[in-house]
């Protein structure tokens, strides 16, 4: 588990640039994760650049319907949507 | 106030007993049943990770929630056992309450239409049963 090496803020990026989703700001931050225009995951993060102890880490995975290892390969991941994009050739 | 066996032995375990009989966040029949705690074994229910929400801010709820609350390094975290919810706070307390923001801002986003994955349609369902406006 790479709880460690990342906090709430990294995980705000990866959601928002990966997964296009749009973070609402109430008292904490939340965001659904859209596929053909239903939304199918929901995630909380905290506010601010916060560290991930595990279990809290564990309960954004679960929300993202991710295993540990599929979460941390996500965060691990650098690759935003833009460049993923350029790799693919379309733009 | 509670009844100690030993009342010479005011602890940790005391000052979390104390502090969860003053809580208005829990709802654990055990707390209803104060004598209880005089046992070791009340002490280990009253310290559970198992919790109850029976009310929120601005809503009503027809049935409580049940949660867990567990302490992960730096904070509490609480968590619902049927929504796929979690909050933190500096207290056990804090992260209870935390959770039911959580709960109406996910009540308040399933009430937003329907374009929803069967899952969250099921969740919207189940909140809608149990939630109702404060008047």
């Amino acid at each position: 588990m790479n709880n460690s090496k990342y906090n709430t803020q990294d995980v705000r990026n990866r959601c928002e640039h990966k997964l296009d989703i749009e973070f609402r700001i109430t008292k904490e931050l939340n965001g659904w994760y859209k596929y053909d225009n239903k939304k199918i995951c929901r995630v909380t993060v905290s506010k601010g650049r916060k560290a991930l102890p595990p279990k809290t880490y564990q309960s954004i995975a679960e929300q993202l319907k991710l295993s540990i290892d599929d979460f941390d390969r996500f965060m691990d991941c650098p690759l935003k949507k833009d460049e993923y994009d350029k790799i693919l050739g379309l733009t | 106030m509670p009844i100690y066996h030993d009342s010479s032995t005011k602890t940790h375990e005391r000052v979390i007993i104390d502090r969860l009989l003053n809580s208005s966040c829990t709802n654990s029949p055990y707390l209803k049943h104060k004598s209880i705690i005089s046992s070791g074994t009340g002490l280990t229910l009253l310290c559970s990770n198992y919790s109850k929400i029976d009310s929120l801010i601005k809503y009503k709820l027809i049935k409580a929630i049940e949660i867990t609350v567990e302490y992960d390094e730096i904070h509490f975290l609480a968590k619902t056992k049927t929504l796929p919810l979690y909050a933190c706070g500096e207290s056990r307390e804090l992260a209870i309450n935390n959770l039911k923001y959580e709960i109406e801002s996910l009540y308040e986003d399933l009430q937003s239409g329907d374009d929803f994955s069967d899952e969250w349609l099921k969740h919207k369902k189940y909140l809608k049963s149990i939630v109702l406006k404060k008047r």
